[in-house]
C-alpha cells in the first residue's frame, strides 16, 4: 500500500484558506486531489470547476473531489485509506480555530498517510488584531507555531514599512522559515505538490521549482552519497536545518544494519521506515526548501558530517 | 412533581397514559379498572429523565469494564470498581481466559488513570495478559488509550514513531498510552468500529442503552450528539418501536459533526417522531473537558499552569452558526465547560435574542460547570436554562481542587443552587458514558457535594433533596421541551415512572445514591430490573 501524500492547511477565519483551496484544485493538473473540509458551513469552490455537487460532496471538472466532513474526521480518514482507487493527494483543511498540527500527526503515524506539510496562512492585515485576540490570539500563535510552512497572504494591502513588521511578527512565533508572500493564496504550487518527478535519480544541484515569479528561493537540491550514513547523526543534521526545509525523501544506507531505509522529512519531522528491497547501493535524499546558495552548502555540510567516518 | 398534588395513593392508566391521580375513590370516577397491586409497598416517581447521555454508553458494554468506580451492565451485572491496577489486570486476565477466537482484540473502557497517582499502566502489564492478543483499553475521557505490544505492532508504532501524543519511558519505547485523535487512529483502524461514537447506531448498542437507562429508573434519556445517519435512524426507529423497548430517545442533531441539511433536517425527522423517539434539540460543542485541560478558562486560568483549552468553533463565529436553528424555531444545547466559554456563548446569546427575538426559547447551556454569578445572573436574564455535570463534584472534583481549579473555583462549580435561587430552570446529568447513568447518584452529588475523598465542594451550592428529585424528572424535561409529557404523575403525561423501595423524599439526604430502584413504568408496561 503507497502511502497517500497529505497537505493539512491551516490559519484563522479570513485568511485566505478556501482561496488557496481554489488555487490548488485549479492548477491541479492531471493529480486526482482529495479535499476534506473539517469544518461546517457550505464550501465555497469556484463554479467554474464544479461538475457537479450534493450537500457534503462536490465533484470537480479535473477529477478531484472536495468534501465537508464536518467533525468525522476519523471515519472520513478510515473510508479513504481503504479505497482502492486512493487519491494522488489528500487536503485536510482545518477549522479556524483547530490547531492543525493536531490533525496532520496522522500523516507522521498511519501508515495509510505520508504528510507532506502544514501550510498555515495568514491574514497579514488583520494578523496583528488576531494575535491580540483575548480569545483566540493563543490558537492563532499555536498555529503559526505548528506550521512547516507559512502563508503570509493579502501582502498586497499592505504598504512596505507594514509588510516588514508583519513578516518579522510572524518569523519571531514561527518555527519554520518556510515563509512565502502572497496575494490571493496564489502560492507556488511546489509548496503543496510535487512538480517534478518523485525520487532522485542524480545529483540535480539547486533548481527552481516553479514558473511561478515568487518567492525566488523555493528551491530543491539532492544529496547523494556513497557512505552509509547513522542515523543519530542524520537526524541531527536535518535538524540543525529544519527550519528552512520544506520536506525531504530520499533513500538512506545506515550504518546499524548497511540496509536501505526509505527516509521522510516534513518540517523538523524525519520519518526513517524500513524500506522494501532496492539494489540503489547510494544514499540519496532531494530536499525542498528556501535556501540560498549559502543554505545549501551549510546543509550539505551538515549532512557529509552524517556519513560514517566523517 | 407537581406542586398541586405531590402526594397520591393511585394512579390509573389508559391507553400508556395517566388517566387519573389521586385516592382510589377519585380514580374510580373513570369506571371499574384493573387493579394493580404489585407496588402497593414501593414508591412511584416520574419517571427519571437524563437530559445529557450518549447511547455509546451502550456501544461501550461490548467491551470489558475496567473504571474505578462500581457501574452496572446491560444484564444488571454490577462491575465492582477496580481500585488497584492488579485488580485491573485480574479483570482483563478473566476476559481474555472467556474469549474464544484466539486473534480477536481484547476491548476495554473506562479506565481512569487520574484514581493511580504517578502509577501508569504500560505495555509491561498489558502484556501480561497476553503477548499475543492485541488489547485496547479506552480510558474514561475516551481521549486516551492504553494498549499492548501486539497492538503497538499492529498500529505500527515504534520508538521510532516521534509524534506528539505516543506517550513514551525514559529508555524512549513507548508505553502503550496513545494520547488524542491521531495517536489513537491508527488502532481505531485495527478495532473497526469498536469503542467509536459510530458504533453506538447499533441495534445492539441501542437495546444495551435502554436496558442500562431502565436499570437506574430512566424512562426518557437523550443521545446528545446523534449522526442522524440513514441506518442510525433506521436502527432508532425499529428499537424503539418494539414494545420491550424500556426507554424513549431524544437524539439531538450536532452540526458540527454532520452539517448536512442543517435545520431542515431536524424539522423532517420531528415530523416522524413517535412515543419513543422524540426530535427537537440541536447540540453544539464549543470548548473541551477541564479534567483534560481543554476547556477554555478566563483568568487565572489552569491551577497548574496548563496552557488555556480548545475551541471548536470560533467565538466570532457563534452568533452566524445558531442563527438558522434559533430562527427555525428548533431548541439549542450548547457545551460550555470552561468559563470563558460560558462568557462568550452568553455574549452570542444576548446578540442572537436582541437580532431575532424568540418566547419561550429554551435554548440550554450543558455541562456550564464553571459559571459564576454574574453570568448565571445573565443567563437567567437571557431565558436560558442549564444543564450542570454535577456527576463531576464526585468523579473529578478532588482532581478540581487540587490540579485543574484550586479551591475557590472548585467550590463553586455546577452551581446549582445559585440557579435555583435566580429560578433559572436547571437539571443535572451523567453525560454517560462518561460517567455512569444513574440520576439518583446524580442528584445525590448536586445535594451533597462531596467528592470521592470526601471533601465537600462548596456546601452553599447544596440544591435542597425536592429540588434534586425535581431536577432529575420535571426540569430535565423542561429542558428538553418534553415537559408537557413526562417528568411529573399528571393527567395526560405518559405513563412513566422510576419505582423505588424507599421514598427518597423521606430517607436521610445522604442515602439518596443507595436506593434501590425496584424498576420502571413506560407507557404503562412494567419494567422490573434484575437484581444488582
Amino acid at each position: 500500500m503507497n502511502a497517500i501524500p497529505l497537505v493539512v492547511i491551516g490559519g484563522y477565519l479570513g485568511a485566505g484558506k478556501t482561496t488557496l483551496l481554489n488555487h490548488i484544485l485549479s492548477n491541479a493538473g492531471s493529480r486526482r486531489i482529495t479535499v476534506l473540509v473539517n469544518d461546517f458551513g457550505s464550501i465555497n469552490i469556484d463554479a467554474s470547476l464544479i461538475r457537479q455537487r450534493t450537500d457534503d460532496v462536490i465533484n470537480l471538472e479535473n477529477g478531484c473531489v472536495c468534501c465537508s466532513i464536518g467533525g468525522r474526521l476519523v471515519e472520513a480518514l478510515l473510508a479513504i485509506s481503504s479505497r482502492t482507487d486512493a487519491p494522488d493527494l489528500l487536503i485536510i483543511e482545518a477549522s479556524g480555530v483547530s490547531d492543525p498540527v493536531r490533525i496532520a500527526q496522522i500523516g507522521l503515524l498511519d501508515r495509510a498517510f505520508r504528510l507532506d506539510g502544514i501550510v498555515v496562512l495568514v491574514d497579514a492585515e488583520r494578523v496583528e488584531e488576531t494575535l491580540a485576540d483575548p480569545y483566540v490570539g493563543d490558537i492563532a500563535q499555536r498555529q503559526i507555531a505548528g506550521a512547516t510552512a507559512i502563508v503570509l497572504n493579502k501582502m498586497d494591502l499592505l504598504g512596505e514599512p507594514a509588510r516588514e513588521a508583519v513578516k518579522a511578527r510572524v518569523e519571531a512565533l514561527a518555527n519554520s522559515r518556510v515563509i512565502v508572500q502572497t496575494t490571493h493564496a496564489a502560492v507556488p504550487l511546489g509548496l503543496v505538490f510535487e512538480e517534478g518527478h518523485p525520487l532522485p535519480a542524480r545529483s540535480i544541484g539547486a533548481m527552481p521549482l516553479s514558473a511561478s515569479p515568487t518567492p525566488r528561493d523555493l528551491c530543491s537540491f539532492s544529496f547523494v552519497t556513497d557512505a552509509c550514513l547513522s542515523r543519530k547523526k542524520l537526524k541531527e543534521a536535518l535538524r540543525s536545518f529544519s527550519a528552512k526545509l520544506l520536506r525531504a525523501k530520499g533513500f538512506v544506507r545506515l550504518e546499524s544494519d548497511g540496509a536501505l531505509h526509505e527516509l521522510h522529512v516534513v518540517g523538523n519531522r524525519a520519518v526513517i521506515s524500513a524500506s522494501p528491497a532496492r539494489t540503489c547501493a547510494q544514499s540519496q535524499i532531494v530536499l525542498i526548501g528556501m535556501f540560498d546558495r549559502e543554505d545549501e552548502s551549510i546543509a550539505r555540510a551538515a549532512l557529509k558530517a552524517a556519513e560514517v567516518g566523517a | 412533581m407537581n406542586p398541586m398534588q405531590p402526594y397520591a395513593t393511585h394512579v390509573a392508566i389508559r391507553d400508556g397514559k395517566i388517566l387519573s391521580v389521586g385516592g382510589a375513590d377519585d380514580v374510580k370516577q373513570w369506571g371499574d379498572a384493573e387493579i394493580v397491586d404489585t407496588f402497593s409497598d414501593k414508591v412511584l416517581m416520574p419517571g427519571f429523565v437524563e437530559g445529557h447521555c450518549h447511547l455509546m454508553e451502550g456501544a461501550m458494554w461490548d467491551a470489558v469494564y475496567v473504571g474505578y468506580y462500581d457501574r452496572r451492565g446491560p444484564d444488571g451485572r454490577r462491575w465492582p470498581g477496580l481500585t488497584s491496577l492488579d485488580a485491573v489486570i485480574e479483570r482483563l486476565k478473566a476476559a481474555q481466559s472467556e474469549m474464544t477466537s484466539a486473534d480477536a482484540p481484547l476491548l476495554a473502557w473506562g479506565f481512569d488513570p487520574i484514581f493511580f497517582g504517578t502509577q501508569r499502566l504500560s505495555v509491561r502489564e498489558l502484556d501480561t495478559v497476553s503477548a499475543k492478543r492485541p488489547i485496547v483499553i479506552l480510558h474514561a475521557s475516551v481521549h486516551l488509550m492504553n494498549v499492548n505490544s501486539p497492538m503497538l505492532a499492529r498500529a505500527g508504532i515504534d520508538e521510532e514513531t516521534d509524534i506528539d501524543g505516543i506517550d513514551k519511558d525514559e529508555s524512549g519505547q513507548p508505553t502503550g498510552e496513545l494520547q488524542e485523535f491521531a495517536a489513537m487512529f491508527p488502532v481505531y483502524r485495527e478495532i473497526g468500529a469498536g469503542l467509536s461514537i459510530a458504533a453506538s447506531e447499533s441495534t445492539k448498542a441501542i437495546w444495551n442503552f435502554g436496558r442500562v437507562a431502565q436499570l437506574a429508573g430512566v424512562t426518557t434519556a437523550t443521545d446528545l450528539v446523534n449522526d442522524f445517519s440513514e441506518s442510525g435512524n433506521r436502527n432508532l426507529r425499529e428499537v424503539t418501536a418494539s414494545a420491550d423497548f424500556p426507554v424513549r430517545i431524544v437524539p439531538a442533531f450536532a452540526p458540527q459533526r454532520s452539517p448536512e441539511g442543517g435545520a431542515q433536517r431536524v424539522l423532517s425527522a420531528m415530523e416522524t417522531a413517535t412515543p419513543k423517539l422524540h426530535f427537537g434539540p440541536v447540540k453544539f460543542i464549543v470548548d473541551g473537558s477541564i479534567q483534560g485541560f481543554t476547556a477554555r478558562l478566563k483568568w487565572p486560568g489552569y491551577l497548574n499552569g496548563k496552557p488555556n483549552g480548545l475551541w471548536l468553533i470560533p467565538p466570532s463565529q457563534f452568533v452566524e452558526v445558531f442563527t438558522p436553528f434559533h430562527e427555525a424555531g428548533l431548541q439549542l444545547h450548547v457545551h460550555t465547560n470552561g468559563d470563558e466559554a460560558t462568557e462568550l456563548v452568553l455574549d452570542a446569546f444576548e446578540r442572537l435574542l436582541t437580532l431575532h427575538p424568540r418566547r419561550d426559547h429554551r435554548h440550554t447551556l450543558q455541562h456550564c460547570q464553571m459559571a459564576d454569578a454574574s453570568q448565571l445572573a445573565r443567563a437567567a436574564s437571557l431565558g436560558l436554562c442549564i444543564n450542570f455535570f454535577s456527576n463531576h463534584i464526585y468523579y473529578w472534583g478532588d482532581a478540581h481542587y487540587t490540579q485543574t481549579m484550586g479551591a475557590d473555583r472548585a467550590n463553586r462549580m455546577n452551581a446549582a443552587e445559585s440557579a435555583r435561587r435566580l429560578g433559572i430552570p436547571f437539571a443535572f446529568h451523567s453525560d454517560a458514558p462518561i460517567t455512569p447513568l444513574n440520576p439518583l447518584f446524580t442528584a445525590w452529588c448536586a445535594s451533597q457535594r462531596e467528592t470521592a475523598s470526601g471533601r465537600v465542594l462548596g456546601a452553599n451550592e447544596r440544591v435542597p433533596i425536592a429540588d434534586a428529585l425535581r431536577a432529575i424528572t420535571l426540569g430535565a424535561a423542561y429542558t428538553l421541551k418534553m415537559d408537557h409529557l413526562v417528568g411529573s404523575i399528571e393527567v395526560g403525561k405518559f405513563a412513566d415512572f422510576a419505582v423505588l423501595a424507599e421514598d427518597p423524599a423521606e430517607v436521610a439526604p445522604q442515602r439518596l445514591k443507595d436506593l434501590e430502584v425496584w424498576g420502571t413504568v413506560l407507557g404503562g408496561r412494567i419494567f422490573q430490573a434484575p437484581a444488582g
